[in-house]
């Protein structure tokens, strides 16, 4: 049982299921570096085999992340 | 369409209006248009709703929006837990799901299990059991509702609380077996209340189990106006833990609410 922000579960639904299938991958502005504007943040990028590339439509892989507001 | 099972995010639910033809138009009508030998597997996650002062463009709550569109489907996750079980389930469905997130509960904290979790699309939760009235309520009002049916349990008034959780599909049955068990009914909306989403679930209340009601059914909603955002205006706007339990404790004791003597 782990205690998560409801942000930290975005990425951690996301990972879940990027681990379970090579097909899913995340797009959306700077979703890679930034974490987006909701920074639920994605760790680690898709290798370019994927076709995504690290620009503002990037796609990537997540991990963990911070901040919206209080936390 | 090629293989992939895309997560989009669009950062503000509001943008929905600039990609919305590509959306509504072309992603949520492909298995359709092309009888059915194409499915679009895709998740579009999105910050929805308000109460953050971020103002009448980056504070909707879109989600009646979203439910209007044929081919959607639409899910709205209310803590950690059903983020990560709500968005497994939308990336394994063959079809577009709209996932909204809830922006103001992005800093709230939750006990989530470890290991796969995987929920089913459709399926609301019951959070709190009672058998005075039933409350739905969506998102990031259903920590609100629970608050105000813990208040109102002090005062007498025993609430059960529906977690709607999935807007389409929806999931009638656990509705309408609460509605029928309680008697009453509220909704607490965050979207606007002209063809806000508990317009429609009333409507089908009111067709499928209305001579089980002993009042009428009565939503909680934002008016509709744009979301302010000034910090009172805005908070005055929002359904609030005070308005829900002030508005359920005058239907139940109203003569006119048919309370069962």
């Amino acid at each position: 049982m782990a205690q998560l922000t409801y942000r930290e579960a975005i990425a951690r639904g996301i990972a879940q299921e990027m681990r379970r299938d090579e097909s899913v991958v995340l797009i959306g502005e700077d979703v890679a570096a930034a974490g987006a504007s909701s920074r639920a943040r994605s760790g680690c990028w898709r290798s370019s085999a994927t076709g995504a590339s690290a620009t503002p439509r990037s796609a990537s892989r997540p991990s963990s992340a911070p901040r919206w507001g209080p936390q | 369409m090629t293989g992939m099972r895309p997560i989009a995010e669009i950062m503000f639910s509001d943008f929905f209006a600039v990609c919305w033809d590509i959306l509504a138009n072309e992603i949520a009508k492909s298995r359709y248009m092309t009888a059915g030998q194409m499915s679009f597997p895709l998740v579009v996650r999105s910050g929805n709703g308000g109460g953050l002062r971020f103002g009448a463009q980056h504070s909707q709550s879109v989600e009646n929006w979203m439910m209007a569109i044929l081919g959607l489907k639409v899910v709205v996750p209310s803590n950690a837990r059903d983020v990560v079980g709500l968005m497994a389930a939308a990336v394994r469905d063959p079809d577009p799901v709209v996932l909204l997130e809830e922006k103001a509960l992005y800093p709230v904290r939750d006990e989530v299990p470890d290991g796969e979790i995987v929920d089913t699309l459709g399926t609301a939760a019951i959070r709190r059991h009672g058998v005075d009235a039933t409350i739905l309520a969506l998102g990031n009002m259903t920590p609100r509702a629970i608050e105000a049916a813990d208040q109102l349990d002090g005062a007498g008034i025993d609430c059960t609380v529906v977690d709607v959780r999935s807007l389409v599909p929806l999931d009638t049955q656990t509705i309408l077996e609460s509605v029928s068990d309680t008697g009453r009914v509220f909704t607490v909306e965050k979207n606007p209340r002209l063809c806000g989403w508990g317009g429609e679930v009333m409507s089908i209340i009111g067709e499928e189990v209305f001579w089980d009601l002993d009042g009428p059914p009565i939503r909680i909603t934002t008016p509709h106006i744009p979301l302010p955002a000034a910090d009172a205006l805005e908070d005055f706007a929002l359904p609030s833990v005070e308005r829900i339990v002030t508005t359920v404790q005058k239907a139940m004791s109203s003569s006119e609410g048919g309370i069962p003597t």
